[in-house]
């Protein structure tokens, strides 16, 4: 059982705040969806999580399994089991997704990986994520379209077997099938791994191959309203004003917090 | 693959009938060596330069149809060498080089005939002061060149890097291409002077040029896979360096000197 927790977090970048006072727990086996409007800071939120140091943490916590990690590197906070991905994955010029993923596999099994186990996983997933073989040979994200970079992010989640998984709009770019292919295997990791996922997305057509437990609005840096799929459907008929103008009581969700601009 | 290998003023080499060549020994230390190179059919070659710091004078010549690959190796401190390229009508050269340590170099390309063209990449771990002055000269209509500059700073390691692409009137329909890069891993000062000098205006020209590090995004996304920051820096560095090759050898050159010099 592993736990995540940010508990009144507040990040700031050039002076600005982006988060305000957040606070969340995800556990294993749970799957939370964070929606919101656009530069209300659901991505820097992943990435503060993850430890990219652009931005600036002026209080608050973000705990693992009890341990404080705000002091831990990147790469430090990925070995503890958590994951990544990301909206725009980079492109990397001349490294192939071959050595590509079997440096950071390598990485992180130590002097347990093999190479041979390695090849038949990434074969198997690569097949299962309906992706072209040959992508092993090209180089990482490099000419990819939209939907073969985030297949390429859900192929590394695969590999690196993460407990604790980041998705940061992991849907946008996909066509109709991919975005299928994509959720049935985050879904089937998830059952399979029990990982805790955190989703960040606009659409509901993703939460309906991902089905979250839990549902939170995000507003100004924090979260305004938590509850479960019922909320998407509330956005989803009358938009976020609505719940940045007045506080609603929908089914059986809980109303935390109303932004601040009511 | 056809090969010359330059020692000192003394050449070996191990060549098909596709290629033809000669040597000018230098006759005093003012005097420079010169060895001049005819690609007669489709063919491959490999040039090391690495065993000589004397000045050298190369002369390339590509005949018409006639598509050529070289790989270039460069690695002894303080070379002084200078290229002539001539490539004829549809014919076609690409030059992948690698060089290390402190180089002093010139080369001069000029694309004689209809349908010639060069790509040009250049692959280049700098660890003293490098020079490179490049000419390319569109001397007919649609001809095309590519030039590609990768170049890593490191230790005392400063580059001077300066293309410049003639289009003259009347050259229609060329194409011309030039990306210089420099990865500083040092405070040293780097410069780039990219020239286009084009007089026609039915033509297709790009340069890009960038001195820098590479982006924290980039830094930020292989760590958040689990390697740490040094090995990321490599893996990035590596890629810089081995993009566009696919040359076996060359390729483990250059990945046995960024190991060496990035344990």
């Amino acid at each position: 059982m592993h736990t995540l927790e940010i508990k009144d977090l507040t990040v700031t970048i050039d002076g600005k705040e982006i988060l305000s006072h957040f606070s969340l727990t995800i556990k294993s086996g749970e799957i939370h969806a964070i929606m919101g409007p656009n530069g209300t800071g659901k991505s820097t939120l992943t990435k503060v999580i993850m430890g990219n140091d652009s931005y600036h943490i002026e209080s608050g916590e973000i705990r693992y399994d009890g341990e404080d990690i705000r002091k831990l590197s990147v790469s430090e906070r990925a070995n503890l089991g958590i994951f990544l991905g990301m909206q725009s994955p980079i492109a990397i010029e001349g490294v192939s997704n071959a050595d590509f993923l079997r440096t950071i596999v390598s990485t992180k099994e130590k002097e347990n990986f093999k190479l041979f186990p390695f090849i038949k996983e990434l074969d198997k997933t690569i097949e299962q994520l309906n992706m072209d073989p040959d992508m092993i040979h090209r180089d990482v994200n490099q000419g990819f379209s939209g939907g073969e970079r985030k297949k390429s992010e859900i192929l590394q989640m695969y590999l690196l077997k993460p407990d604790m998984v980041l998705l940061d709009e992991i849907d946008s770019g996909l066509d109709v099938d991919s975005l299928k292919i994509v959720g049935e295997n985050v879904t089937a990791y998830q059952k399979q791994s029990k990982c805790g996922v955190l989703l960040i997305t606009h659409y509901r057509r993703l939460l309906e191959y991902i089905k979250p437990k839990f549902v939170h609005i995000m507003m100004n840096g924090r979260i305004v309203q938590s509850g479960g799929m019922e909320l998407v459907d509330y956005i989803e008929k009358n938009g976020y004003e609505k719940i940045e103008k007045k506080q609603v009581g929908i089914g059986t969700c809980i109303v935390k917090e109303i932004a601040r601009h009511e | 693959m056809n090969k010359i290998k330059v020692v000192e003023e003394t050449v070996e080499s191990k060549l098909s009938k596709k290629i033809s060549f000669t040597v000018k020994e230098a006759k005093s230390e003012l005097e420079i060596s010169e060895l001049t190179i005819q690609i007669v059919k489709d063919s491959d070659l490999e040039l090391d330069f690495s065993c000589t710091s004397k000045k050298w004078k190369i002369n390339v010549e590509v005949l018409s149809d006639v598509h050529s690959q070289f790989y270039v190796y460069q690695k002894a401190e303080n070379s002084k060498i200078q290229y002539n390229l001539k490539i004829h009508s549809n014919a076609s050269l690409q030059l992948f080089k690698f060089q290390m340590n402190a180089n002093k170099e010139m080369m001069e390309v000029r694309l004689l005939g209809e349908g010639a063209s060069i790509d040009y990449f250049l692959k280049d771990i700098a660890f003293d002061k490098e020079t490179m002055d490049y000419y390319i000269f569109h001397d007919a209509p649609r001809t095309s060149s590519n030039i590609k500059n990768n170049v890593v700073t490191t230790q005392k390691g400063r580059a001077v890097l300066q293309v410049s692409t003639f289009i003259p009137k009347g050259m229609k329909e060329c194409i011309a291409n030039q990306t210089n890069r420099i990865i500083n891993n040092n405070e040293m000062k780097n410069e780039i002077r990219p020239n286009l000098y084009i007089e026609e205006y039915d033509v297709t020209a790009n340069h890009s040029a960038l001195i820098g590090r590479f982006r924290e995004e980039e830094l930020f996304y292989l760590e958040s896979r689990g390697i740490d920051e040094q090995q990321a820096s490599r893996l990035l560095l590596e890629g810089f360096l081995l993009s566009d090759v696919t040359n076996k050898k060359m390729r483990k050159e250059i990945l046995k000197s960024t190991k060496k010099e990035w344990r």
